[in-house]
């Protein structure tokens, strides 16, 4: 049987021509890029996070009231045209400290999940270089601080510490340290055994060089994703302090703090309830979203 | 395999006091002085004086570790409560039970209405089931937990009352707190089991399996199912750590008398012993959970199996060599 | 025609993805008769693992699908070129049958084609009471047989496929796959992931039970020496197209494609006092756009004024040798005379 030349085949024929007159550039990273591009619901994640960034700086321009302008005459107001989410128990503008928690939850989780990921990156790299005693040693340090539940653990460390965004800080950081250190210290092991490490060091590259231009690059991929994904979790835990009492305290607008009394207003105001509680999950799915996205787009093999 | 059994039990040991020192520099650290809690900040100095040499704070920091540990290991008193000053140790044994039974609970019921879904999903790739289920998915490991738990109660105990709101005395009575302990789990053992499930319906042996002939159901099952279940296994432990935090905040939210309660509470009113008692009985409960996972990890995976007692015969074959 | 076991008849395989379609398979004809083997050699990439799948019913879903062709087992056709699904789901439900019975496959690495949390003497027990009735106990026994069969100790039965070696893997692999005495085994490089020394046991064992069991062999190979070691006849594929066929004495002492010529120039010989083994330049045209002439004219170091900017037929080059190039297009061809050696070549 003679093979038919068909459209579909001429159309390909004319995009390899095409293609081939581009010159390709591509390295990882772009490549990453470009699938990450085509994901739509990572991108739709991208842009949730950037609107919200945009609000956080833009608060108070959006918001029509201040923080704690409590107004006792106008407490607990369904929402209304003047109040689009209602009011607090203090008769506060619950839009307006909805719009100023942008400020509070993400960035908050944001240092948090900095903070664990540099300290546990220092000590993984560590560990993950030197080797075999200094690894063991470093290593069952980190299992000691994991047999502790890590909100077990950053209640303790909270609960003596005290209130406060700092104490809250340092003890969602502490307590995620040993968990990201170990997720860094398995990205290096991984590329340390790489093939191409070998061929760097065949021929002769210095361990700096080494470590700078093979090994970071390519280990970067899955820290970035994991960042993504304790970003989220730092985010949802701060808001469960917070709303224990053992985080940010009223009358800072974080959204879990502003949720402090709602069990008791089930009944009387459940309307107090909804927008706290949905602009954490928007922050935590749009978190989500990006980092399966970029998952995918740097493991291309799972998806 | 008894070596292995053996060697996790003997490591307990500095687990144990690596807690113990981590609890005792947290309440050395803590501002505020616990004798004030006491005594009342209107008592005397004598009365404050003589409280501060009873608990043993004027002793340097290393003697009041080692009277500590040494208290805690020998006869495990975990001192006593300020606020009932009962016997920390014996309030929170009595209330273990109920948060364990919490969080095993539904980290099962997580397990059970979850991995399923995660398979069908797998199998049922990019189908509507398979949207759904992993939309869902995704609620449940961005929803705040004790927000979760705040809509169901509105919903289920306040507007339809078809539920309890607090007190788990009645079987209805679990079913919101263990759907709240759960729902991050449920979201996210079924994104694990969709992915793993689906590099493994990818794997040679799939093939060989289909090649026999067999069923589709079958080799989804037979072969791919307990090949997929190794990483959630593997994660199970952690979970179980997690699911112990979820607790805490459960057990507040619907007011279960259990340790994150009592701990919660013994924070508000600054009982330390009751605080740090709390955390070290939790955190070797969870290390002892985190043993019996392991074991049962190498009971799924034949290949890890081996691999303990290939390491224990190295062993003995080292030690051979010495002698 | 009934010497032969397995027929495949102009058979024609698409990929369609995302990205577009891939021509995996274009129009490949040829038989095996029973204790027969036939070798399909051809480099990476040419469609030789497709073919296999096509015939075990197991292309990968969604993207592959038969075109057009017919596999003959036995005369009875057993590919489904509807979509419908009932069809399918039809023509699925018998090849579950065949498969492990009738037909049976060993895959290329054996490393990964054994279940690795089942012990491998379950693995080949499986197969047998799938596809017999028998009961556990009988199951067991017979898997213990052919455990002995393969050389393997039958004491092994409850270990787990990590405990073997490659060589130990491929056969127990080779042991499940001839369990249920099939009438067609499909061998996908058996021996490619293995140490050169264990690669001549395992194709000896092979080759005994073929004999021994009377079996039509199919043996996909790039490895032209495992090809002169066992087979009766050989196909060269080149990209999705049978390029050359014959049998073994045809093509190693007549190779007459350019293709094939450049496959055994490219082979180290000790007769022969080379200074540099010849590569054949050039990559394999992409399936998914392939040319609409010869798909090996780019890389061809014979073309010549008779190349037609079309594709060529097979031609017969002497009794049952097959060629596909217009080198040996008899002086009376012409173009509309289309595709008469294709048919010869398929009987």
């Amino acid at each position: 049987m003679a093979k038919l030349y068909t459209p579909a085949m001429a159309a390909i024929d004319k995009k390899k021509a095409r293609l081939k007159g581009k010159v390709q550039k591509s390295s990882p990273g772009r490549e990453a890029w470009k699938r990450l591009r085509r994901n739509k619901l990572a991108i739709a994640g991208l842009v949730i996070l950037i609107i919200l960034v945009l609000i956080a700086v833009f608060a108070p321009f959006i918001a029509p009231e201040g923080i704690d302008n409590q107004v006792l005459t106008r407490r607990l107001q369904p929402p209304s045209s003047e109040h689009i989410m209602g009011t607090d128990e203090f008769g506060r503008d619950i839009f307006s400290r909805i719009i100023y928690g942008t400020q509070i939850s993400f960035p908050v989780g944001l240092i948090c999940t900095v903070i664990a990921f540099a300290l546990g990156g220092v000590l993984a790299s560590i560990a993950a270089f030197k080797g075999g005693r200094v690894d063991n040693v470093i290593m069952r340090f980190m299992d000691i601080f994991q047999s502790i539940p890590p909100l077990l653990f950053a209640i303790a460390i909270a609960a003596s510490l005290g209130n406060g965004i700092v104490n809250l800080v340092l003890a969602i950081s502490l307590s995620t340290m040993p968990a990201r250190s170990r997720v860094i210290r398995a990205a290096i092991l991984t590329v340390k055994s790489n093939d191409y490490i070998e061929s760097a060091r065949a021929i002769g590259a210095s361990s700096t060089r080494q470590l700078l231009k093979y090994m970071l690059p390519n280990a970067m991929g899955p820290i970035l994703t994991a960042f993504t994904f304790s970003v989220a979790t730092a985010i949802l835990t701060v808001s469960s302090m917070s709303y224990i009492g053992l985080g940010i305290t009223p009358p800072t607008p974080e959204w879990g703090s502003m949720l402090s009394s709602s069990k008791a207003l089930l009944r009387t105001a459940p309307y107090t309830l909804y927008f706290p509680g949905l602009m954490i999950m928007i922050t935590v799915l749009a978190l989500n979203l990006f980092g399966d996205g970029l998952r995918d787009a740097l493991d291309p093999r799972l998806k | 395999m008894l070596r292995y059994i053996v060697k996790r039990l003997l490591w307990m040991i500095p687990v144990v006091i690596g807690v113990l020192c981590i609890v005792f520099v947290l309440s050395v650290v803590t501002p505020g002085d616990p004798v004030t809690t006491l005594v009342g900040a209107d008592a005397s100095a004598e009365a404050k004086e003589a409280m501060r040499e009873k608990l043993g704070l004027n002793d340097p920091v290393y003697v009041r570790f080692a009277n500590y540990v040494i208290k805690i290991v020998t006869k495990g008193d975990l001192g006593n409560s300020y606020t009932s000053n009962q016997p920390v140790k014996t309030e929170i044994l009595d209330r273990f039970p109920v948060t364990l039974k919490l969080t095993i609970a539904s980290v099962i019921v997580a397990l059970l209405l979850s991995v399923p879904l995660g398979i069908i999903s797998a199998v049922k790739r990019y189908s509507w089931i398979d949207n759904l289920s992993m939309a869902l998915s995704l609620i449940g490991v961005s929803i705040p937990q004790f927000w979760f738990a705040l809509l169901t109660l509105l919903l289920f105990a306040v507007n339809l009352r078809w539920l309890p709101a607090s007190g788990i005395s009645s079987v209805k009575g679990w079913v919101l707190p263990v759907l709240m302990i759960g729902v991050g789990n449920m979201g996210n053992f079924a994104r694990t089991t969709r992915a793993s499930m689906l590099e493994v319906i990818q794997q040679d042996y799939i093939r060989t399996a289909r090649a026999k002939g067999q069923k589709e159901a079958t080799v989804i099952i037979k072969h791919g199912l307990r090949n997929a279940l190794i990483p959630i296994v593997a994660n199970v432990g952690n979970v179980v750590g997690i699911s112990l935090g979820g607790a805490v905040i459960a057990e507040n939210i619907f007011s279960v008398a259990g340790v994150g309660k009592y701990m919660l509470d013994a924070i508000n009113s600054r009982d330390w012993p009751a605080v740090q008692g709390g955390i070290i009985l939790l955190a070797i409960a969870f290390s002892i959970i985190m043993l019996i996972m392991d074991l049962l990890y190498a009971a799924i995976d034949p290949r890890l199996k081996s691999e303990f007692r290939a390491r224990g015969r190295k062993k003995a074959g080292r030690k051979l060599q010495v002698a | 025609m009934s010497d032969k076991v397995l027929e495949v008849k102009n058979l024609i395989v698409h990929y369609e993805t995302d990205d577009g379609v891939a021509e995996a398979v274009n129009d490949i004809s040829f038989s095996i008769g029973a204790g027969e083997t036939v070798g399909l050699v051809g480099e990476t990439g040419a469609g030789k693992t497709t073919i296999a799948l096509t015939i075990m019913g197991l292309l990968p879903r969604p993207a592959g699908h038969v075109i057009s062709g017919e596999i003959l087992l036995d005369g009875k056709n057993i590919v489904e070129t509807s979509r419908s699904r009932f069809r399918q789901r039809q023509n699925d439900r018998m090849m579950r049958k065949l498969r492990g019975n009738d037909i049976s496959m060993i895959f290329q690495d054996p490393m990964s084609a054994l279940n690795p949390v089942l012990p491998v003497g379950e693995q080949i027990a499986e197969v047998i009471s799938l596809h017999n009735k028998v009961s556990k106990a009988e199951a067991v026994k017979r898997a213990m047989e052919m455990m002995e069969l393969v050389g393997i100790s039958a004491e092994r039965y409850k270990n787990y496929p990590h405990e073997f070696s490659g060589g130990m893997k491929q056969r127990i692999v080779i042991a499940i796959a001839l369990a249920c005495n099939p009438r067609v085994l499909i061998a996908d490089e058996p021996t490619t992931a293995l140490d050169v020394t264990i690669q001549a046991q395992v194709l000896q064992l092979m080759n005994g039970l073929k004999q021994k069991f009377n079996t039509a062999l199919l043996m996909i190979t790039h490895d032209l020496g495992v090809v002169a070691d066992i087979c009766d006849k050989c196909g060269v594929v080149y990209a999705g197209q049978m390029v050359e066929y014959g049998t073994i004495e045809h093509i190693f002492n007549n190779p007459s494609h350019p293709y094939t010529k450049a496959l055994f120039n490219a082979l180290p010989s000790l007769d022969k006092d080379v200074e540099r083994l010849e590569s054949i330049p050039g990559l394999m045209s992409d399936p998914m756009a392939l040319p609409p002439d010869c798909s090996f004219r780019e890389r061809c170091n014979a073309k010549c004024d008779k190349c037609i900017p079309k594709d060529p037929p097979l031609f017969e080059l002497e009794p049952g040798h097959f060629v596909r190039c217009y080198h040996f297009a008899p002086s009376d061809w012409e173009v509309t005379s289309g595709t008469a050696g294709e048919k010869e070549a398929s009987k």
